[in-house]
C-alpha cells in the first residue's frame, strides 16, 4: 500500500490504532480508492464527441493524470464514455458492449446527445439519452462539452466511487 | 399538403441475415462497431481465408442523425449548426458550402473581407483535420507517439478559431450571407506565427517521425492500389482520387471565394496505394498554408455580413460543392420559396469513399485493413448523416 | 411540415412576426432593405445563349438521344429529363459518347414530389472537359421502381441503396438492394413526406447492478 492511500482522512474508521508506520482503514475505503485511482476507460468514439474525448485523452488534458488508460476491449475496461448520439441501430451494440463489461462498471453520458438527445432529440432514429438503454452515472452536458467538462465529470464520478458501500452478493 | 399517397410503412421490407457459408474453410470477422482503429462507428464483416481478407462488406449506419429530414423542419440559419455536425472535424467547410448554396439561391453578394476570413478558416480547418487523419492513421499502424504531436497543433488552430467564434470543435463561424465574427489585426498576425513555425517547424518533425520511418514504409507502400479508373467510376474525390494521380481539386476547377486568386499546387500522388493518399495529405497542408499566407496579404478592412432578407423565400434547386478536406463536400437544396427547404441532400465525400473498401482490400491481410481504412480517412457524422 | 407556408407574400411585406429573420443580433450597418429581387433569375432557370462548349454538347446529345429533353441553364448545368424506360440507355450514351464522356458520378438522390411520385436524380460531371450535367426521371409514387445504374457507374450502389433506404425507390437490377442506413427490420421510410414515426416505446432497462450500488 502506498502512502496515504485515503485522501478522506478526518474518518473515525482511519488511523484508529494510532500507531505511526502502521495504517489501518477499512477495507470499503481502499477498495473504492484502488477503482477510483485506476478507471480504465473502453475507446468507444461514437459522434463529434469522441473528438473531445480523444483531445482529453491526448497531450494537452492528459487522462493519464488520473490513472485513466484507454482499452480496447470492454472486457477490461471500468468505465464507458458514451460520447455521441445514440441511434436505434447503435443501441443494441451498446448494450452489448454494456453486458461485457466486468462488474463495477460505470457509464458517463458525455455530451448533449448522450444525455438527452440533444439537438436531435425526437428525431426518427434517435434514442433519447443512453439511460433510456443503461444506467447512467454521470451527465456531462454540452455541445461537445469542452475537456474541463469531462474532466470534472469523471471527478464527480470519482466523487461518488469513493462514496460506495461494499459490493452485496446477490 | 395534398397527401393522396398510400402510407409510408409499405410492406417492402427485406430482412437480411448475415449471409455465412458454414461449408467453406472461410471465417468470417465482425469488426467493429466498437474497434478502436474503425474512427467511429463503422462495422466491417470480412470473409477471410487465413490471413487474407476474400471480401469485406462495410455496415454504416451506426450514427444515422437524420440529418435530412430534420432540416426540412428547420428555417435555414437553424440548418447552418447541423451541418457542422455532419464532418465533425472540418465543420467550416461544411458551413461553408451549405451557405454557398443558400447564398447562390438567393443571390447574395458576399464581402470581400469575409471571403478572405472564409478562406483562411477554411483552410485552417483543411490542415486540423488533416492532422487528425495522419495523427489516427499513425496510431491504427502502431506509432501513438504521432497521435500526441498533432494534437498539439490542433490545439493551436482550436485556440484560434476558438477566439473568433466561441466554439472549440463545430465552430458555427460561416454564417449564410458572411462570417460570424470580424477578427483583430493582432489575430491575423497570430495565425501567420502559427502558419510560420508549423511549416519551418512542425511539419517536418511529422515528417522525420512518420514517412521515413521504415516499419511505416513497409506497411503503406504497394498496399491497397486504387487505379485512377476506379477511382473515378466509383465516384471517388479529394486526397484519394488525387492519390490515384488524378488532378483535380475543386477549388481549381470550380472557384468559391475567391479562390482562385491564390497560387498553389494540386499535389497528386504515382501509384494509388496507400502511403500516397497519406502522402498527398501531407502536402496538401504545405498547400494551405500557402493559401493562407497570401490570404493574410491580400485581407482588406470592409464589413464581414452581407445585409440578409428579412423574409427567406429561397426558390429553385442547386448542387453546390466544395473541396472539403476529405473530397467532394456537395450540397443539394431545392428550395420551395419557403424559409424551409423543400430537400436537402448531403454529398458527402466519406460515404462514397467507404464502398472502396471491399474494392481495394481484397486479397490483403487482414492487418491491412486498418491501413486501409486510416487512409481512406472516413468520418462518421457525414456517412451516415 | 415543411411545406405548409407556402402562400406567396409580398417580398417587402413588413415582417410583422419576423418569422425567418436572421435570429441573430442586427448591426446597424446591416439594417438596410434587401433589394426586390423578383426580377432577378435563379441559378436554376433556362439559359438561352448557351457558351460554345455547353452548346456543343447540347447538340451532341439532342442528336445522338432523339427525343429527351435538354436544356441549359444559368449556373452552367445541363439537364436531362427522360422517361424511367430509357434512364439506362441515355445513361450509358452519356458515359460512352467520346465528346461527352460524363465518368464521374458526384450523386444520386430522390426526392419526394407527393402525388408526382419519386423523382431521381442523378449529377453527373466529365473530367476531362468540366461538363456537368443534371439527369432526372420520375417513377411513379405507387410503383417506384426505377432501373439501376450500377452497371453504368458502380459508384452508384451505395447511393441507390440510400434512396431506397430513406425514400422506398426500388432500384430494379441493383445487385445488393437493401437497408443501407437505418436497421434491417425498419418499417417505412423516413424521407418521405408522409411518413409517421411508429417506433414502439422502449422498455427502460433497470439492470440488478443498478440497485446493488449503495
Ligand atoms: S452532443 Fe453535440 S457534439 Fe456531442 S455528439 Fe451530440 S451533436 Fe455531437
Amino acid at each position: 500500500m502506498g502512502v496515504n492511500p485515503v485522501v478522506h482522512s478526518g474518518d473515525p474508521e482511519i488511523n484508529a490504532a494510532g500507531h505511526p508506520g502502521v495504517l489501518t482503514t477499512s477495507l470499503r475505503k481502499v477498495l473504492n480508492w484502488s477503482r477510483k485511482a485506476s478507471l480504465w476507460y473502453m475507446t468507444f468514439g461514437i459522434a463529434c464527441c469522441a473528438i473531445e474525448m480523444m483531445a482529453t485523452g491526448a497531450s494537452r488534458y492528459d487522462f493519464d493524470r488520473f490513472g485513466m488508460i484507454f482499452r480496447a476491449s470492454p472486457r477490461q475496461s471500468d468505465l464507458m464514455i458514451v460520447s455521441g448520439t445514440v441511434n436505434e441501430k447503435l443501441a443494441e451494440r451498446i448494450v452489448n458492449l454494456y453486458d461485457q463489461m466486468a462488474e463495477p462498471r460505470y457509464v458517463i453520458a458525455m455530451g448533449a446527445c448522450a444525455t438527452n438527445g440533444g439537438p436531435y432529440h425526437g428525431l426518427y432514429n434517435v434514442v433519447n439519452g443512453v439511460h433510456e438503454i443503461i444506467p447512467v452515472d454521470v451527465y456531462v452536458p454540452g455541445c461537445p462539452p469542452r475537456p474541463e467538462a469531462l474532466l470534472h465529470g469523471v471527478l464527480q464520478l470519482h466523487e461518488k466511487i469513493l462514496n460506495e458501500g461494499l459490493p452485496v452478493r446477490a | 399538403m395534398a397527401t393522396t399517397s398510400p402510407p409510408a410503412q409499405a410492406p417492402d421490407v427485406r430482412v437480411v441475415p448475415d449471409e455465412q457459408d458454414r461449408s467453406s474453410s472461410h471465417l468470417y470477422v465482425s469488426m467493429g462497431p466498437q474497434h478502436p482503429s474503425t474512427h467511429g462507428v463503422l462495422r466491417l464483416k470480412a470473409r477471410i481465408d487465413g490471413e487474407r481478407i476474400v471480401d469485406v462488406d462495410p455496415d454504416i449506419g451506426y450514427l444515422h442523425r437524420c440529418f435530412e429530414k430534420h432540416s426540412e423542419q428547420l428555417t435555414y440559419p437553424q440548418i447552418v449548426p447541423y451541418t457542422d455536425r455532419c464532418d465533425y472535424l472540418a465543420a467550416i467547410n461544411n458551413e461553408l458550402t451549405f451557405a454557398l448554396a443558400v447564398e447562390k439561391l438567393l443571390g447574395l453578394e458576399v464581402p470581400p473581407r469575409a471571403q478572405y476570413l472564409r478562406v483562411i478558416t477554411m483552410e485552417l480547418q483543411r490542415i486540423a483535420s488533416h492532422l487528425i487523419a495522419f495523427g489516427t492513421f499513425a496510431m491504427d499502424l502502431g506509432a501513438t507517439t504521432a497521435f500526441l504531436y498533432c494534437w498539439r497543433e490542433r490545439e493551436s488552430i482550436i485556440n484560434l478559431l476558438e477566439e473568433i467564434s466561441g466554439a472549440r470543435m463545430l465552430f458555427h463561424y460561416v454564417r449564410i450571407g458572411g462570417v460570424r465574427n470580424d477578427v483583430t489585426d493582432d489575430w491575423l498576425r497570430r495565425v501567420r506565427a502559427f502558419v510560420d513555425d508549423f511549416i519551418s517547424d512542425k511539419l517536418p518533425q511529422y515528417h522525420r517521425l512518420i514517412t521515413g520511418n521504415r516499419l511505416f514504409v513497409r506497411r503503406t507502400k504497394g498496399i491497397a492500389v486504387l487505379t485512377p479508373e476506379d477511382a473515378i467510376a466509383w465516384g471517388a474525390s479529394g486526397p484519394v482520387l488525387r492519390g490515384s494521380g488524378v488532378a483535380r481539386d475543386l477549388r481549381k476547377v470550380e472557384p468559391y471565394c475567391g479562390i482562385e486568386k491564390y497560387d498553389f499546387n494540386v499535389p497528386v500522388g504515382e501509384n494509388g496505394d496507400v502511403f500516397d493518399r497519406y502522402m498527398v495529405r501531407m502536402l496538401e497542408m504545405e498547400e494551405s498554408a500557402k493559401i493562407i499566407k497570401q490570404a493574410l496579404e491580400g485581407i482588406e478592412a470592409g464589413d464581414v455580413m452581407a445585409p440578409l432578407p428579412r423574409r427567406w423565400k429561397v426558390e429553385g434547386e442547386t448542387y453546390v460543392r466544395t473541396e472539403g478536406p476529405k473530397g467532394e463536400v456537395g450540397c443539394y437544396l431545392v428550395g420551395d420559396g419557403s424559409d424551409k427547404p423543400y430537400r436537402l441532400h448531403w454529398r458527402a465525400p466519406s460515404f462514397v469513399h467507404l464502398q472502396l473498401i471491399p474494392v481495394i482490400s481484397k486479397g490483403l491481410l487482414i492487418a491491412d485493413l486498418v491501413a486501409v481504412i486510416g487512409s481512406l480517412d472516413p468520418v462518421f457524422g457525414e456517412v451516415d448523416r | 411540415m415543411a411545406d405548409e407556408e407556402k402562400e406567396l407574400q409580398s417580398q417587402e411585406a413588413p415582417a410583422e412576426g419576423s418569422r425567418g429573420e436572421h435570429g441573430e443580433k442586427q448591426r446597424p450597418a446591416r439594417r438596410t432593405r434587401t433589394p426586390k429581387k423578383e426580377e432577378a433569375p435563379g441559378p436554376h432557370d433556362t439559359l438561352e445563349d448557351l457558351p460554345g462548349e455547353l452548346a456543343r454538347a447540347v447538340e451532341r446529345i439532342r442528336a445522338g438521344l432523339p427525343g429527351v429533353e435538354v436544356r441549359g441553364r444559368r449556373d452552367h448545368w445541363l439537364e436531362i429529363r427522360t422517361e424511367p424506360s430509357r434512364w439506362v440507355e441515355v445513361a450509358t450514351f452519356l458515359r460512352d459518347d467520346p465528346e461527352l464522356r460524363f465518368d464521374y458520378l458526384a450523386l444520386l438522390t430522390g426526392i419526394d414530389r407527393l402525388d408526382d411520385g419519386f423523382e431521381v436524380v442523378v449529377h453527373l460531371n466529365a473530367l476531362t472537359s468540366n461538363l456537368r450535367l443534371i439527369l432526372r426521371t420520375q417513377v411513379p409514387r405507387e410503383e417506384p421502381v426505377c432501373p439501376t445504374l450500377t452497371g453504368v457507374w458502380p459508384g452508384a450502389n451505395w447511393h441507390e441503396r440510400e434512396a431506397y433506404d430513406l425514400l422506398g425507390i426500388r432500384f430494379e437490377g441493383h445487385p445488393d438492394l437493401r437497408r443501407i442506413l437505418l436497421k434491417e427490420d425498419w418499417v417505412g421510410h423516413p424521407l418521405r413526406k408522409d411518413y409517421i414515426d411508429r417506433r414502439p416505446p422502449r422498455k427502460i432497462q433497470v439492470k440488478a447492478d443498478w440497485e446493488r450500488r449503495a
